[in-house]
């Protein structure tokens, strides 16, 4: 269906879409106001205290976590915190690896990639100018627990005329970023290592998560201090944790020890959020199966995503439609719920098997959609979802998956 | 009356001694220990099967397996003639060929009393499934034993063994249900309900230890 089509009922474009937009300044909040209430909480924690947090987000498919996630990735739509602030926030949405060898590996690479090497070269750069080559070094070694480790990333914030370029001779800037970025993201030959003064690659699961802990802490800042406004907080929000299943033991237990590494080497200023997908009604112990007992108990905080009400469907599509008007309703005399009939859109919800915002969404575009079928010959604001529309529609055309 | 017990028999699928691949219970390769707990036998078809794997059914496993062989004597298309056309089953061409003919030899063994029940052991889910799942008609129809994935196999021998211990268990069971695969639901549910029952069977370790020690 065009943006035209949509138009004839008030709407830019479908606001119906069944995942949510990929660019999070394309991401709408609807309804729901507990939930984000709910989450902008630990949020407001986040930006207003030293403590790190560990979050599962728990709820069922299609229930808004990953919405979650794609729009509080963008700043501007974080609540502001209360009382003193940290400096910064820099949220890190990552997917769990999928079946692939080397899970801990791709979880590394894909952070890596996430920052971007130049970006974090530049942290690295401030973080050291601001305690000093010799204190970030002590830093670095207590966090990672390696002397290599600390001197690698300590390399990432040197340059040719600062005191680690007496490390290694490389022609220019370019070449050394490049020699440090396949060491940091893939591993360098033996005759590379020789040059950046390094003994190994970072080859043990147990390495990756050292060096991200450091490089996360140099995010977050140096200072030994737990004073709020000398440091950032980094947000590592972890999406379909429940993908765990399909991880053999061997993928699954550098994974999970890793994650767990993570939150003991950053003690402060570090928020993971997890989430975690159920399709049945789950107890703890039985995610504590799934995610094992050693991450499970190192949680802090849950926010759970759970099936909305009647009413609370409602809201959610009276404000989506709002994001989404090209011409308020009101103006053309319509009700806010334009283009649906109320009864036509509380029929729609109430039998739904799972009231879920994707759920709904599905229902929503295949109604307005068998409307515009309908009434093709019908102008702007004249086209109606209802009761006999949707009561005529068989269940398996309103559930139809689409696009 | 025959004056001897015939012996329990397994009959495992390529699948399963795929899934079981690189699982090592005290010690020793899993799959191995199938010959340790039972009288193997596979219809003539799954040596077949194996030997496309070649990297996954090295040495000691491939000579086993070929000994395992059995030729039936009647052949698969009478018997699945005799006892599935009934039920209304029905195969295209070599489909599911490795499972039809352990369906064969299963029948042929209980009815002839070269097996009293015999242990059918397959992680094909879709011929299992409650609805049209072939074998789970066969084996509801015609009382010849047990339909156990590599899952049972493992929950089995975590009984039986006091030497295969619980982190050892756990881990084999993770493992081979990610190889089963599935929707992700019943990948979440079969890894919660089969840690659950090594859960309940460590429990009874504890509390009674000496039952083990023979």
């Amino acid at each position: 269906m065009s943006a035209l089509d949509w138009h004839l009922l008030l709407l830019r474009d479908n606001p119906f879409s069944i995942s949510p937009p990929e660019e999070a300044e394309d991401v709408v909040w609807a309804g729901l106001p507990e939930l984000k209430t709910q989450i902008e909480q630990k949020l407001i924690e986040a930006r207003s205290s030293a403590t790190t947090q560990v979050i599962l987000n728990r709820g069922p498919l299609g229930g808004g976590k990953t919405h979650a996630l794609r729009f509080y990735s963008l700043l501007d739509n974080w609540p502001p915190g209360s009382g003193q602030n940290v400096r910064d926030v820099v949220v890190i949405p990552v997917l769990t690896p999928k079946e692939t060898g080397k899970a801990d590996k791709d979880f590394y690479i894909d952070v890596l990639e996430r920052l971007g090497m130049a970006h974090i070269r530049q942290t690295v750069v401030s973080a050291l100018q601001e305690v000093g080559p010799e204190a970030a070094l002590a830093a670095l070694r207590r966090i990672t627990g390696s002397e290599s480790l600390a001197q690698a990333i300590q390399m990432l914030g040197g340059d040719d005329g600062s005191a680690q370029g007496h490390l290694f001779k490389v022609g220019s800037r370019t070449e050394r970023n490049l020699l440090l970025d396949a060491y940091f993201l893939d591993g360098c030959t033996k005759a590379e290592l020789r040059k950046l003064g390094l003994a190994r690659n970072i080859d043990k699961a147990q390495d990756r998560f050292r060096v991200l802990a450091g490089l996360l802490h140099c995010f977050i800042g140096l200072a030994p201090d737990r004073q709020v406004t000398t440091h950032s907080r980094v947000c590592l929000w972890l999406d379909e944790l429940e993908d765990l299943v399909y991880f053999t033991a061997a993928q699954y237990r550098p994974f999970t020890q890793g994650l767990r590494d993570l939150i003991d080497r950053l003690p402060g200023f570090f928020t993971l959020l997890l989430n975690f997908t159920l399709t049945t009604p789950q107890e703890l112990d039985e995610i504590e199966i799934i995610m094992g007992k050693p991450l499970v108990d190192r949680l802090t905080d849950y926010v759970i995503f759970s099936e909305m009400t009647l009413e609370q469907a409602l809201q959610y599509v009276r404000e989506l439609l709002a994001h989404w008007r090209t011409t308020t309703p009101a103006a053309l005399d319509l009700p806010p719920l334009y283009p649906f009939k109320e009864d036509a859109l509380r029929y729609l919800i109430e039998n739904l098997d799972k009231r879920t915002p994707r759920s709904v969404n599905k229902r929503c575009y295949n109604a307005a959609m068998a409307a515009l079928r309908r009434g093709v010959t019908e102008g702007p604001g004249e086209i109606w979802v209802d009761l006999d529309l949707v009561k005529f529609m068989a269940r398996s055309e309103l559930d139809q998956e689409f696009d | 009356m025959p004056r001897n017990r015939s012996l329990l028999v397994c009959v495992p699928d390529t699948n399963s001694l795929i899934h079981l691949r690189e699982v090592e219970i005290a010690g020793r390769d899993a799959r191995l220990w199938l010959w340790d707990e039972f009288e193997v036998r596979v219809g003539p078809t799954i040596p077949q099967e194996a030997a496309r794997h070649p990297d996954l059914m090295r040495g000691q496993l491939r000579r086993k397996l070929e000994r395992s062989a059995v030729s039936p004597a009647f052949d698969l298309g009478q018997i699945e003639q005799s006892f599935l056309t009934s039920l209304g089953i029905s195969f295209e061409g070599e489909n599911d060929l490795g499972e039809r003919d352990n369906c064969s030899v299963t029948l042929q063994m209980v009815i002839q009393n070269s097996a009293r029940q015999v242990i059918f052991l397959t992680d094909e889910l879709r011929i299992v499934r409650d609805r049209g799942g072939f074998v789970k008609q066969l084996f509801d129809t015609y009382p010849i034993g047990l339909l156990w994935n590599s899952l049972d196999f493992l929950v089995y021998l975590y009984l039986r063994q006091w030497r295969f211990s619980y982190s050892e268990a756990e881990s084999a069971v993770r493992t081979v249900n990610a190889r089963i695969g599935g929707q992700q639901d019943q990948v979440a549910n079969r890894l919660v309900t089969y840690t659950q029952h090594l859960q309940s069977i460590d429990s009874a370790r504890r509390q009674l230890p000496t039952l083990w020690h023979r």
